[in-house]
């Protein structure tokens, strides 16, 4: 045993009572925070106004409401419907690494509901040397140790679900699901330069762009549970400013007291400075969302503006609901997907090993460096 | 050597039966068995399978409103080794050497089964292996008399002698086998 429990544990009684301190606090900013969403919600286009002067062109993120910010709709009918989870794991290349490589892996799930579809539980692998993530730049070298995996990673992800989702949706309504945010948020990362960020940003719009060319028979949602996201709270806050000592709260807080299981609230639009960017370099796929309740949990569910039609987002909602159902909270496809896609400790050694062996067998044999050898062997 | 398992690729909910004599045509024998169990359950024993569906859903309903599960599930048998072809040649033994790993397993052809079973003589090898219980023995024998068809009367008479012969000292385990052949 490496932690030592005795110490932490005999902290752990006052750290719980000071988070109970906390959880007091913040039901009085809840309250009031719920109170400006009422004001807000009596007269949605005036209330906005004050929200988009004081945090318009701002680096605070918010959200404004389509419509009545305050409205709950209840879970829509469910029809027959194809689901597409996809999800994604990753090696990043290890500097200690005889030869440096990464590792993809991409699962999905691919699950019919009623509809004459064959389902699939699946995953697809590839693999590249660290050079191969540049895309003819050299500034990604820069980038924090995987950076470029793990855009690569999202990107791969999203063009895996339009593999699936597309032909599912000629077949009959689809709704393909993502696990995390709509947009990769790498793709605004200042640590590489444009040059290095634009293939990826080029295969994320043609992703985009075919999900979009679908219409109407697929729904696409980003599934972010437990979100720790205060956009609409940035905006209550100009409304009603919480007292300096209030804790800080988030979006969840807010909504999982006005949210009733199975509801889902009003589509709200990102209009974050960060996201603003990020839009701004993918144009015409504009961030939209709504919070979900699902049991205790207040799911964040981002779209693409452009699926956001009443069909599109009741068939959204009603999977989702009914996704949560059958995996005690959380969507089945996602779950399924995460289970193909994951790469557990031991695969991880298990590809390091082969690497090594291989590149051995080739006569390249890089000598160990003193602190990988001295954490494999261990010895006393 | 005695016995092996084998595996469908998924769930089936209709595997080979208990006492079905199947095959392995590849390796230096072809090599049979008798089937002495069935399972099914999830691939991933971490994942354990959990009750679904509604009272008075069936099986196939549940199935089919979970597209996922008959993916996560695999069916594996375990089959007893009664005999092998070396050459053309039937024997009711055990093969010198185990039919190859990852090897596919068929069922065995009606002529396979009666020349192999030889007269009764694949008991041998059958009731040695402590996983072909009772019931196995006796629909093996039963499979054996389908196979032969209409004129199964001499087959059944010489497994019959055979069983006698072999479980001599065990009247009581003699006596239930027969009266689970019985049709």
């Amino acid at each position: 045993m490496t932690l030592r429990m005795d110490t932490v544990a005999a902290e752990l009684p006052a750290l719980i009572a000071r988070h109970e301190e906390t959880r007091a606090a913040a039901g009085a900013a809840i309250e009031g925070a719920r109170g400006a969403l009422r004001e807000w919600s009596d007269d949605p286009v005036a209330a906005s106004a004050p929200i988009e002067q004081a945090l318009g062109g701002q680096a605070v993120p918010y959200a404004l409401a389509e419509d009545d910010p305050a409205a709950t709709c209840p879970t829509p009918p469910l029809g027959p419907v194809t689901v597409v989870g996809v999800d994604g794991s990753s090696i990043t290349p290890d500097r200690f690494s005889t030869v440096r490589c990464y590792a993809i892996n991409i699962g999905h799930a691919l699950l019919p509901y009623g509809v004459a579809v064959d389902s699939s539980l699946d995953a697809i692998a590839e693999v590249g040397l660290d050079g191969d993530l540049l895309e003819g730049s050299g500034d990604m070298r820069q980038a924090p140790r995987g950076l470029a995996t793990r855009l690569l990673r999202d990107v791969r992800e999203l063009e895996r679900g339009v593999e699936l989702a597309v032909p599912a949706a000629s077949a009959g309504p689809a709704v393909l699901l993502l696990d995390g945010t709509l947009l990769p948020w790498d793709l605004h990362t200042r640590q590489a330069s444009d040059e290095a960020l634009a293939p990826y940003r080029r295969r994320t719009i043609d992703a985009l762009d075919r999900i979009r060319a679908c219409g109407e028979p697929l729904s696409m949602g980003a599934y972010i549970s437990a979100s720790a996201a205060r956009e609409v709270v940035a905006a209550l806050e100009v409304l009603a400013p919480p007292p300096p000592s209030a804790p800080p709260l988030t979006d969840g807080d807010v909504f999982r007291g006005l949210l009733e299981p199975g509801e889902r609230s009003a589509i709200f639009h990102s209009r974050s400075s960060r996201r603003g960017s990020v839009e701004s370099l993918l144009p015409g796929h504009d961030v939209a969302l709504f919070y979900l309740r699902v049991g205790d949990d207040i799911a964040r569910v981002e779209l693409p503006a452009w699926s956001a039609t009443p069909t599109q987002v009741d068939r959204l909602h009603a999977t989702l609901v009914d996704q949560c159902e059958r995996c005690e909270g959380y969507p089945r496809a996602l779950q399924e997907a995460h289970e193909q896609a994951v790469i557990s400790a031991g695969d991880r050694e298990q590809f390091e090993r082969l690497l090594d062996r291989l590149a051995g067998d080739a006569g390249i044999r890089a000598p160990l460096n003193g602190k990988q050898q001295s954490k494999r062997r261990r010895s006393i | 050597m005695r016995a092996f398992e084998c595996a469908y690729a998924r769930y089936t909910s209709e595997p080979f039966a208990l006492g079905q004599m199947l095959v392995v045509r590849e390796g230096r024998y072809d090599t049979f068995g008798v089937v002495t169990g069935s399972e099914s359950g999830p691939d991933d024993p971490s994942r354990p399978l959990v009750p679904r569906g509604d009272p008075g859903q069936s099986a196939a309903a549940v199935m089919a409103s979970n597209p996922e599960i008959e993916l996560l599930l695999r069916t594996t048998l375990t089959v007893a080794i009664c005999g092998h072809i070396d050459r053309e040649v039937a024997r009711p033994a055990l093969p010198p050497m185990p039919p190859p790993l990852l090897a596919e397993v068929q069922a065995a052809t009606n002529e396979e089964k009666v020349r192999v079973a030889d007269e009764g003589r694949f008991l041998v090898p059958l009731l040695a292996n402590p996983a072909a219980d009772d019931a196995v023995v006796a629909a093996a024998i039963r499979e054996v008399a389908r196979a032969a068809g209409p004129g199964d009367r001499p087959f059944l008479v010489a497994a019959g002698k055979e069983l006698a012969r072999l479980l001599k000292a065990e009247p009581s385990r003699l006596t239930s086998i027969l009266r689970m052949v019985e049709p």
